[in-house]
């Protein structure tokens, strides 16, 4: 009895043992594979697109509030000027190239100008007119409630 | 101490399955928290793709300014600059001290209303003539590397600008920045008014990016000078 209990207890370790080296095999030869799949291939140096555009505002946008943050999106660390009637303005974009500014408009239209450049003076730029009116210019009944 | 081991051994074969069973299923829990991700992920683009459509379906509140360039029925085209824009006037149109019969080819107006989606002219609801525009300020950017400063003046790439009080002065980085925080190679943008002739008339602003040989660009070192500060605080405590 001694002995059966004594062999299957050896067997079931020799089992256990064999099972563990398998999957640890196994395992390692996963990693192997999968450190193949995801080294880099080596690929060609990323031109980054230098554009400009204004995501907060279109051109001829009618705006009932003097004060307005106009922003958009270079490319990363460009620095961005802005000129308006009254003010002029120069910063820097992050590192996603994202930009803003905050200044008042005066009454009437406003024509604006977005310069994006950097240590290369490779130069963008967007112009656009903004009207700030307080005049009451509402949508119609209807459309309203065709909207909703 | 047979029955003993008979029982290990039987709790050995009930439970090693179990385990190894257990081991397996961890994959399947990964791969429904990366589906239940992903559709969280897809519901989000989703009401941001809806958000969009229905933006770009609502009319927009617009503004056209220009020279009347032409006059056809309720259509009017307007120019200012390159820009040309139509606007068409209907009978609920608020003309303000004007009416459509008045208006002239180069009469200088603005057109405020909506723009709809799946129309090109705006649907005016206000027009107004309105004063010429003023012959705008001529302003430049100027971009470059400074090759000279010499007090209160900064040679940039061929051009001299003068520094005033009046000049907002900025570099990267460095607090209350004065000209002599400048250092050559240093890429400098600024903007400036030009006079009659094309020449420099004021600086507004200047915005500096500090170069290699700028202090300013290098790495700060004051954390290392904070800890030292600090051991020697600590040691004189002791």
């Amino acid at each position: 009895m001694i002995a059966i209990v004594s062999g299957l207890i050896l067997g079931l370790i020799v089992t256990l043992g064999i099972y563990t080296a398998n999957k640890s095999l196994e395992q390692q030869k996963a990693k192997k594979e999968a450190a193949t799949q995801t080294t880099p291939l080596p690929s060609p140096p990323l031109t980054t697109q230098k554009t400009l555009d204004i995501t907060s505002h279109e051109n001829f946008d009618l705006i009932n509030q003097s004060e307005l943050t106009l922003s958009g999106i270079a490319w990363p660390e460009a620095v961005v000027a802005l000129m308006t009637e009254t003010d002029n303005q120069l910063t820097q974009a992050d590192d996603e190239g994202i930009f803003s500014f905050k200044f008042k408009l005066v009454k009437g239209f406003n024509e604006i100008t977005v310069i994006a450049t950097d240590e290369t003076n490779e130069t963008q730029t967007q112009n656009l007119i903004l009207t700030y009116s307080t005049s009451k210019i509402e949508l119609p009944e209807e459309t309203e409630e065709a909207q909703e | 101490m047979k029955k003993l081991t008979i029982l290990s051994l039987l709790t050995i074969a009930l439970l090693l399955p179990a385990a190894l069973t257990a081991q397996e299923a961890s994959p399947d829990v990964t791969e429904k928290i990366k589906e239940r991700l992903q559709e969280t992920a897809e519901e989000g683009l989703e009401n941001i793709k809806d958000e969009l459509i229905s933006k770009s379906k609502s009319p927009r509140k617009k503004a056209f300014i220009g020279y009347i360039e032409s006059i056809e029925d309720s259509l009017i085209t307007l120019k200012y600059k390159d820009q040309t824009t139509k606007t068409e006037v209907t009978d609920d149109t608020d003309f303000s001290k004007t009416s459509l019969a008045e208006l002239e080819i180069d009469d200088f107006v603005i057109a405020m209303g909506f723009v709809y989606p799946d129309q090109e002219a705006l649907t005016t609801h206000r027009l107004s003539y309105i004063a010429d525009p003023e012959p705008p300020i001529s302003r430049q950017l100027i971009t470059g590397k400074v090759k000279e400063v010499d007090g209160n003046k900064v040679s940039v790439d061929g051009k001299t600008l003068i520094i005033t009080s009046k000049t907002d002065f900025t570099i990267k980085d460095v607090e209350d920045a004065e000209t002599e925080d400048l250092a050559l190679e240093d890429n400098l943008f600024a903007i400036v008014t030009l006079d009659k002739n094309g020449d420099i008339d004021q600086i507004k602003i200047v915005f500096v990016l500090p170069g290699k040989n700028n202090p300013a660009s290098q790495e700060p070192t004051n954390v290392e000078a904070t800890e030292s500060a600090e051991a020697t605080e600590s040691a004189e405590e002791e």
